[in-house]
């Protein structure tokens, strides 16, 4: 079954740099999705969900217009109880966070500016988590 | 506050009150200046502002009231204290004075300790005046630091990935450029290069959706002709190609699918899509931040007595959005309703004031979540700008006290309550005028501004 990583940030320079960034590291082992909203997000993954397609990490932004990521995650982790969920953000209130950690099993919580470096060593250990 | 004496300007025709009044200032360690006519009295004030002016009441040509109401409509010189002085111990005039905007008055024959003590107190209100407007200024802008950090990483983010992609993408070019060369006929060189500079055209950005039929059409249609990785070679092809005729991108890259390892040669090519969608990234991240450093910059920038400046009215207000914008994505949909207009002369870091506490007020009011209106307009000689909120209404009880100085709805320590007082001032320094109208679901600030210097001349 192929498996795909999906970002979600309302930035377009964040989404395109952050696809490529985790596809030079990984390669042609996962399919990367991005999208600018929540609402786009979700037609990912129905449409992954037709082609059956397994996302097993979500890497999201907080604050973004409409639904924040908080809510998304949360939303994610009902549906997909074994994803891997990520928040990467500049601004996030704590609150979110922490509701995030115990209702969506956050994974982890990056800061932007984010580093290569941690951004991927925490996909990694996304990974390991799943038992990849 | 200085440490230097503070400078009294004493406005008398006769000389014996001078001499007394002098002696008494000076000895009492103020600087004292003196005017002996109405006429004298406006030039002094204007070339040196003193913090305080003493003025007569009767006097020749131009009387001490004309003086005061001079002083008062002018934005440079109104808010300097005036204290009125007159023989006459007259309840009518006292009045007057006040109501044209003195801020106290003291009665001849001067009784000293009297007049120094209501000097001093008038200095200290002054001083601490403007210290509380100062204060606001600045907690206005801690208001908006969090909001700016975010602004900020953001595109900082996206540029520091964008560099590494760069870097990574030329590293891999230089490792497999030679190995690609060396395996390609003549004709797959050919191909190879048209593919490079197929991948350099700019790409636009943001269509996600676009890409992703763009690369499901791809795949299904390399996949038709029986091509083995056509999954992969859809997304290398369709995140360096803007999506663009199949028939045309498959010819293109047809001789390529002959070589030994197409998804090796194809993503050579693509490499140089990298380097050129990620120097397109920084570019754009960087206009980003430089946007929110610009605005932060003029926000900071006060000069309150240099002269009027024509600006635009629309791009202050545009420099505040671009500051609140990340309490604005919470759930604050906007809708600007631009009219063009001409440039405006005004002091654009003070009007910059008034819209970023107008749609800090309205975005508060709100809760995060609801409608803003922005409108600008031209009518006649004045320009209006509405800002509109959805937010519950100002209550009906408060609506005269909102524009008094310290009046806060706010909890203790999170307002002064003096944005809106200081929101007037600026208006009135334009000439201007503000109201509003508020019911529950609708509120609306107004703003008039002359659109042009008539209104400003002395």
């Amino acid at each position: 079954m192929k498996q795909a990583i999906l970002c979600v940030d309302d930035e377009p320079t964040v989404l395109r740099s952050l696809r490529e960034q985790i596809g030079n590291r990984f390669g042609d082992r996962y399919l990367y999705e991005i999208a600018e909203s929540v609402e786009e997000a979700w037609e990912i993954i129905e449409e992954l969900s037709e082609e059956e397609v397994k996302i097993i990490i979500v890497i999201s932004d907080w604050l973004m217009p409409g639904v924040k990521g908080d809510e998304f995650l949360i939303a994610v982790h009902q549906q997909f109880p074994d994803t891997v969920t990520i928040m990467l953000t500049g601004q996030a209130d704590l609150e979110a966070i922490e509701r995030t950690r115990v209702e969506a099993d956050l994974h982890a919580y990056i800061a932007k500016p984010w580093t290569e470096e941690m951004l991927l060593s925490t996909i990694e250990s996304g990974f390991k988590k799943l038992n990849i | 506050m200085t440490d230097r004496p503070d400078s009294i300007l004493v406005v008398d025709d006769i000389p014996t009150n001078i001499r007394v009044l002098v002696e008494l200032l000076s000895q009492s360690g103020f600087k004292v200046a003196v005017a002996k006519s109405g006429k004298n009295a406006l030039e002094i004030i204007d070339r040196h502002p003193p913090n305080l002016i003493l003025l007569d009441i009767m006097m020749p040509e131009m009387d001490g009231f004309e003086i005061c109401r001079r002083l008062k409509t002018n934005p440079h010189t109104q808010d300097i204290p005036v204290v009125f002085m007159s023989a006459l111990d007259d309840t009518v005039d006292k009045v007057k004075g006040l109501e044209i905007g003195a801020v106290d008055y003291i009665t001849k024959p001067i009784v000293c300790e009297e007049a120094l003590a209501r000097i001093r107190v008038h200095l200290q209100l002054q001083k601490s005046k403007l210290r509380l407007v100062e204060e606001e200024k600045m907690a206005a802008l801690g208001r908006l630091v969090a909001g700016v950090a975010h602004e900020i990483n953001t595109p900082i983010g996206a540029i520091q990935a964008s560099i590494s992609n760069i870097t990574a993408a030329i590293q891999e070019s230089i490792q497999q450029l030679p190995q690609v060369l060396q395996q390609l006929t003549s004709e797959q060189s050919i191909a190879f290069f048209q593919l490079v500079d197929l991948v350099r055209q700019p790409k636009p950005m943001g269509s996600w959706n676009e890409e992703r039929q763009f690369k499901r059409s791809l795949k299904q249609s390399l996949a038709a002709k029986g091509i083995a990785e056509a999954e992969v070679l859809a997304a290398l092809l369709s995140q360096a190609i803007a999506p663009s005729d199949l028939d045309s991108i498959e010819a293109a890259i047809a001789p390529l699918l002959e070589t030994p390892n197409p998804v090796f040669t194809v993503k050579t090519a693509a490499n140089f899509a990298i380097v050129q969608n990620n120097s397109e990234n920084i570019q754009i991240a960087v206009e980003r931040a430089s946007k929110i450093v610009f605005a932060l910059r003029s926000y900071a920038r006060q000069s309150p007595l240099a002269e009027m400046v024509s600006a635009s009215v629309t791009d202050g207000i545009e420099t505040v959005l671009a500051i609140y914008q990340n309490q604005l994505k919470r759930g604050i949909e906007q809708i600007k309703n631009y009219q063009p207009i001409s440039n405006i002369p005004c002091y654009p870091d003070e009007l910059m004031q008034v819209w970023s506490n107008l749609i800090s007020n309205a975005i508060q009011a709100m809760n995060y979540r609801g409608k803003l209106t922005i409108a600008v307009a031209q009518k006649d000689d004045r320009i209006v700008v509405e800002i509109g909120d959805t937010g519950p209404g100002i209550p009906p009880e408060i609506q005269a006290k909102i524009f008094e100085p310290f009046f806060t709805t706010k909890p203790l320590g999170e307002g002064s309550g003096l944005g809106l007082s200081i929101v007037r001032q600026i208006i009135e320094r334009h000439r201007g005028q503000i109201d509003f109208c508020s019911q529950p679901g609708h509120t609306r600030f107004s703003v008039w501004l002359p659109a042009n210097d008539k209104g400003y001349a002395n």
